[in-house]
């Protein structure tokens, strides 16, 4: 077999490249933190999806110096226009500019969905670590806690808090937190079972260490690659969750453009002007999509488990 | 092999009792155990699976798994400080510092997340009263190189900046040790700490660990169940059986003339050259449970000279022979054991 004799493997001057001897051990970790980048980028996937994070992340940061027209100013004369040199993707019912409307609601959508997630991360991680490492009674409240989150659909819990809370953006992302922390919650529970049985967590016991100390200082290091694995994957359902919840009035209140307003909004004149209903849903689908290759193309670098086995390397 | 150095007694465990948990019932792993260690000595504590011996040396830092629980006794260190009775907070500060623990697989000893530095300034960190700057870091971490280097491990400085996963089992035992050491505690526990290395390694580890103990005049308490390494490095041996000391003295003499029938089917268990060829010798039956009341000797149904006497009476504890204590009928002249009918010592 050609293959078997060409191969990188079995070749003794590529070994003593991969396997680090001696001092070079400790060169290695540095060239890992940009091996991981490199792998991200090597995959069609990861590149596309870090593409458009990235770009994502440009239009939100520069949005007020890249939009061409304040997300607000209002054109009586001009409303429902097509794609036009003046309106590069037409304008609304008001005659505001589609473009600058779109561009401000990645704003919304990433700051929301960033700080939904970050916020659910904090809190199942901190009652995860609580209830998984403290066990006993703190264990049985968290796991009620979450099962009574978890037991409603996620969107009908939304829906009841929102309608109690009022919208504001402050709200929505309240509400979005609190809808994804269950999961946060159980995986970070299930995570430090697992962890503090290693024998090292006896080790640091023993040497004298308290139980804050060996919760934060050992255990969470140990549990955080999974963890941002499932923030990854968890940021394109925010944006929706924020889209659909703005689409039905309960999001971020007007004027201030959301993806899921607009679409709403577009919906009222579908038949006139469709643009405004075709590049929402464009800029989601396209958000969503970037940051699930992303997550996964992430998600195949930090898991050490399917590290090695993608399909792209075979 | 150096004797005792220093006298008195470094730590004193009376009466102290076990008991397990599990859905419902309850075993009483440890009904009692007495045992004193004196300062600068290695004692071993040796015995088969499930003897109660991890038990005994995790109770002693109260490091018990959730559904264990301490009942009774007491365990003094320094002829001072009651450790059963020591608040949590006390406790911790004891722990590292009085009394370090060596575990038995280095491979899970070590947090695989950080650098073997950074673990060894966090241990000297955490037992420190003010808040650590850098340059306490600093020279922590100078302190760290200069352990491992006296646990005899090459380059420290590039160890210190290894991840756990870059050593081999030898090293990472030895950086366990070295970080054990770190707060100069007078008593170490071993809990098995050779048993997951390979034989070379392990006499490695045992030289060294003689070595720190003669240095440092410390105190070592040797969980093991291999006799050879007793023999290796140990001044006085504890035999246990099914959660009881049933014989302790020196090793010499234990070794040379067992009083327990235990102790001497243990003995006969170890494989010499003089035996090639032959099976080897095991000790028939199997540890009773400690689920339920036992009655009579524990080691009863399992020993060669068992009489009535032995499945109806718990046997006393005997001075025999160079033995310190034994736990058994045939060794007590006043019991209605018939020793005539044991023709063997």
């Amino acid at each position: 077999m050609a293959l078997v004799g060409t191969g990188g493997s079995g070749d003794p001057a590529v070994l003593a490249e991969v396997v680090p001897v001696g001092s070079e051990v400790l060169q290695a970790r540095g060239m890992r933190a940009r091996g991981a980048v490199i792998s991200i980028l090597k995959t069609p996937g990861g590149l596309i999806g870090t593409v458009i994070v990235v770009g994502l992340v440009i239009v939100a940061i520069f949005g007020p110096a890249i939009a061409p027209y304040p997300f607000g100013q209002i054109d009586v004369n001009a409303p429902l226009q097509g794609p036009s040199l003046h309106h590069l993707l037409g304008t609304d019912q008001l005659g505001r500019d589609l473009l600058s409307r779109l561009i401000y609601g990645t704003r919304i959508a990433l700051e929301v969905a960033v700080i939904a997630v970050g916020a659910a991360l904090v809190a199942g991680l901190t009652l995860g670590l609580l209830g998984g490492y403290l066990g006993g009674l703190v264990d049985e409240v968290v796991v009620l806690l979450m099962d009574t989150c978890q037991s409603f659909p996620a969107i009908v819990l939304a829906l009841a808090l929102l309608t109690v809370l009022g919208p504001s953006l402050r709200n929505l992302i309240i509400v979005i937190a609190v809808t994804f922390s269950p999961n946060y919650a159980r995986t970070s529970r299930a995570l430090v079972l697992g962890v503090k049985q290693n024998q090292y967590i006896v080790a640091e016991r023993a040497l004298g260490a308290g139980r804050p100390r060996i919760m934060v200082r050992h255990i969470v290091p140990n549990i955080v690659a999974p963890l941002f694995i499932l923030m990854a994957m968890d940021i394109p359902s925010a944006i929706a969750a924020e889209a659909g919840l703005s689409f039905l009035g309960l999001g971020v209140p007007p004027p201030n453009p959301s993806w899921g307003s607009i679409l709403s909004d577009g919906f009222n004149s579908i038949y006139q002007a469709p643009w405004a209903v075709l590049f929402a849903s464009l800029a989601l689908a396209i958000a969503t999509v970037g940051f699930l290759m992303f997550g996964e193309a992430l998600r195949d670098v930090l898991d050490p488990r399917l590290r090695g086995v993608s399909r792209w390397r075979a | 092999m150096a004797g005792v150095t220093t006298g008195g007694v470094a730590l004193e465990i009376e009466d102290l009792a076990v008991e397990y948990q599990s859905r419902g019932s309850t075993a009483r792993v440890l009904p009692g155990i007495d045992l004193s260690l004196n300062r600068g000595e290695i004692l071993g504590l040796v015995g088969e699976s499930g003897s109660g011996k991890s038990t005994l040396a995790l109770a002693i830092l109260r490091l018990l798994p959730a559904n264990g629980r301490i009942v009774g006794g007491r365990i003094t260190l320094d002829g001072a400080t009651d450790l059963t009775a020591l608040p949590e907070e006390s406790l911790r500060r004891v722990r590292g510092q009085r009394i370090a623990m060596v575990f038995q697989d280095p491979l899970t000893s070590l947090n695989p997340v950080f650098r073997i530095g950074s673990q060894m300034v966090d241990v000297q960190a955490a037992h420190c009263d003010h808040r650590v700057r850098r340059r306490d870091r600093s020279e922590y971490l100078a302190r760290a190189v200069t352990l491992l280097r006296q646990v005899g491990l090459p380059d420290p400085e590039q160890i210190v900046r290894a991840y756990p996963h870059q050593l081999s089992g030898g090293m990472r035992q030895r950086v366990v040790i070295a970080m054990a050491l770190s707060l100069e505690p007078e008593l170490l526990i071993a809990d098995e700490p050779t048993s997951a290395l390979d034989v070379t390694l392990e006499a490695q580890i045992l030289s060294l660990l003689r070595e720190i103990q003669a240095d440092r005049d410390l105190s070592i308490l040797f969980v093991t169940h291999d006799l050879s390494v007793v023999a290796q490095i140990c001044h006085r041996v504890v035999v246990m059986y099914a959660g009881q000391i049933v014989e302790q003295g020196r090793v010499a003499d234990v070794f040379k003339n067992p009083q327990h029938p235990y102790t001497e089917a243990l003995l006969e268990t170890v494989p010499s050259r003089g035996h090639r060829g032959r099976a080897l010798a095991t000790i028939p039956g199997q540890v009773p449970s400690l689920l339920g009341e036992l009655t009579g000797c524990r080691f009863a149904s399992r020993c060669r000279y068992q009489q009535e006497i032995c499945h109806t009476e718990a046997p006393p504890v005997v001075n025999s022979g160079a033995s310190e204590a034994v736990r058994c009928h045939m060794r007590d002249p006043s019991s209605s054991f018939d020793h005539e009918l044991v023709s063997s010592p």
